[in-house]
């Protein structure tokens, strides 16, 4: 049940976030048209991905009737969105690489082509074919972000600045955002471990192609790749005086890979209940606290971090105390969740959970009292003292954006129609007698 | 100054080539590795990746037996208790099911006496079993003097009867089948008789005011084997 429970509370962490978060992007005149996007998408996704989220969760608890169809569905096709909107993002943040309104007409053309695709396919009764390229926005992220990220990382100690250190870093962030998980695979993919040549997206069916599970697997190749020259660049810029925060996040996630591939290389250690509490594995538990909560509450976290600290928020007299008191029932629901996460798999008397709960949200909103007012007062630059060509300058208007907003309610409502239709037609079960 | 090209900027400024470049190149060779060994060194083992595995579960059957003899008044109700040796637990994978039986005869002697009412009733309580199985029967009533056979799934699911099972492996079906926690505690029977009077009680020599219940309880424990179906 646990990893249930963590999805739904993954679920209230985005949309909450992306809720409360595109209110506040809406109202900030101040950003340049790159920005605006990228604010408007990370907001979007969020919201979509804390769906998909709870349709995950539920699919997960029904699995004996036909209605897992529904669940399933909705949650392969939000996951459609995602995909579009990371690439999108990835597209014009934190530098441009679309850099006239013709490129980003095509660029994004392209993208809404990929999505229509997907959906006619879906729409034919013929979901996860090769057609859907699923897998290859972990290409296009990984090569656009990881080359942005080398470039400004690399750069001669001369050139360097606040801001090339900025946009390396969010460059980072967003490949955190979008490969953390892949990254733990790192020993498994490079030591043929069947945890990564077997990654499927349908496991134990024969719902997709080998040639759909190459292209996913693919991806995953191209966020490990990533991974590991992250690695490399920060080793060898902390070696040269210059060492980053993100240095001891890439350390995190490969360490925690690592572990896994231990437990997974023999079988045994990973299959056997704990002791304690018979109805969890050790790999289980591992998967839940690294991959899972990676997921479900590091994701919204980074996001929201870079939504605060970036300046994508125009945080003023009027609204502080709104965004201060979003960052705080972020920081609450996320300490109450993970703590009872873990009170569900190691017997901790309730009374010192209790106690322990409290201490730590004192600790977290002490911090985030301290934290908050600097991002807010002091938003970071991605542009000062950098050439303005990385950033040309254009006007997209605002009711452009309200029609993005409006794209996706009618995107989502669609989804659940579909998936109601998947459910209500067997479809899946269909597929899956006849494969 | 940068270009409406972005590759003019990261891939042909001369400060940042080479690094790209050999990110680049570094993400082909693995793309290169990976299509090798998924194509290659592995591609049987991911051709048959979704074939699961069959396996047969069958269960050896254990009983231990007690047996209780009670005499109980007209009218009275009492309760038997009745708590399984550690050491079946113990010896064996899990305590599948209880059968009770409770017998009795007419045994006042009196001519054209007829056989007395009895009641018996297994109380659910907090020994962990499968109380609200629909197989159980946890009450019966005897008034011919044939026997009243209760009878309680203790292990979830349990039939005795062999089944095939998909996927996993063999470790995981029989950790599936062992648990020592069902059926620890004290099992509770509540027996009540309602003894018939013979024609001719009135008189003071003439009575039936209590009866003998023999109950035998059966607690079947089992032994799980697990094994792979060859296809």
């Amino acid at each position: 049940m646990a990893v249930e429970n963590l999805l739904f509370i993954g679920a209230i962490l985005s949309v909450t976030l992306g809720c409360l978060a595109l209110r506040f992007v809406r109202r900030n005149e101040k950003l340049e048209w790159n920005e605006k996007l990228a604010a408007h998408l990370i907001c979007l996704m969020f919201i979509v991905k804390g769906l998909q989220n709870a349709a995950g969760g539920y699919s997960n608890t029904d699995g004996s009737e036909s209605v897992w169809q529904f669940w399933k569905a909705l949650m392969h096709f939000l996951d459609f969105y995602f995909d579009i909107s990371i690439v999108m993002i990835a597209l014009v943040y934190p530098v441009p690489i679309l850099r006239t309104p013709r490129q980003l007409k095509i660029g994004y053309g392209i993208m809404v082509g990929v999505m229509v695709v997907r959906l006619l396919m879906v729409m034919l009764g013929r979901p996860n074919t090769v057609l859907e390229l699923f897998g290859m926005m972990y290409v296009v992220c990984g090569l656009i972000w990881g080359s942005v990220y080398i470039k400004f990382r690399m750069l001669d100690e001369t050139q360097q600045n606040k801001s090339t250190r900025n946009i390396a870093f969010v460059a980072a962030l967003f490949l955190t955002l979008l490969l953390g998980h892949i990254w733990m695979y790192t020993p498994d993919m490079l030591f043929l471990n069947e945890t990564f040549y077997f990654i499927d997206l349908w496991s134990g069916t024969n719902m997709t192609s080998t040639m759909f599970d190459y292209i996913w697997q693919l991806g995953h190749v191209f966020g490990i790749a990533v991974g590991l020259a992250i690695l490399y660049v920060e080793i060898k810029q902390a070696i040269n005086g210059q060492a980053s925060p993100m240095l001891y996040i890439i350390i995190a996630y490969m360490l925690s890979g690592m572990l896994r591939y231990l437990m997974t290389s023999f079988n045994s250690l990973g299959e056997v209940g704990l002791a304690w509490n018979d109805d969890f594995t050790l790999l289980g538990i591992w998967n839940l606290l690294t991959a899972g909560i990676h997921f479900t509450m590091v994701r919204p976290l980074i996001a929201m971090y870079i939504l605060l600290r970036y300046g994508l928020f125009d945080i003023n007299e009027n609204n502080r105390d709104m965004a201060r008191l979003m960052t705080v029932m972020l920081i609450v629901v996320a300490t109450s969740a993970l703590l009872e996460l873990i009170q569900t798999i190691i017997p901790i008397n309730q009374m010192l959970s209790a106690a322990l709960m409290g201490i730590l949200i004192a600790f977290g909103v002490g911090w985030e009292e301290r934290s908050f007012d600097t991002m807010a007062s002091e938003p970071a630059s991605l542009r000062e003292d950098i050439d303005k060509g990385w950033f040309p300058t254009f006007d997209i208007p605002q009711r452009h954006m309200d029609r993005l907003i409006m794209v996706s309610a009618v995107y989502v409502v669609l989804m659940f129609f579909l998936s109601f239709i998947y459910w209500q037609m067997n479809i899946y079960e269909k597929i899956l007698e006849v494969v | 100054m940068a270009s409406e090209n972005i590759l003019d900027d990261l891939l042909f400024n001369e400060e940042s080539k080479q690094r790209v470049s050999i990110f680049i190149a570094f993400c082909m060779v693995l793309a290169v590795y990976h299509a090798t060994v998924f194509w290659v060194i592995m591609d049987d083992d991911i051709a048959t990746k979704d074939a699961m595995e069959m396996f047969s579960v069958s269960f050896n059957t254990n009983s231990h037996l007690h047996e209780e003899t009670r005499t109980i008044d007209d009218g009275d109700r009492e309760v038997l208790s009745f708590e399984v040796p550690t050491s079946m637990f113990d010896d064996h994978d899990g305590f599948g099911v209880l059968y009770v039986n409770i017998n009795y005869q007419e045994t006042s002697g009196q001519i054209g006496d007829s056989c007395d009412t009895v009641a018996a009733d297994l109380k659910p309580n907090s020994v962990q079993a499968e109380w609200q199985d629909e197989r159980n029967v946890l009450s019966g009533l005897s008034t011919d003097c044939s026997t009243i056979s209760l009878a309680l799934t203790v292990f979830p699911e349990f039939t005795g009867n062999q089944t095939q099972v998909a996927d996993m492996n063999a470790e995981h079906w029989a950790g599936q089948w062992t648990n020592d926690a069902h059926g620890r505690g004290m099992f509770e029977l509540q027996i009540e008789v309602d003894a018939s009077q013979p024609p001719g009680s009135f008189a003071p020599t003439v009575s039936d005011d209590d009866e003998e219940v023999t109950v035998s309880w059966e607690a079947v424990f089992f032994d799980v084997v697990v094994e792979e179906i060859e296809s």
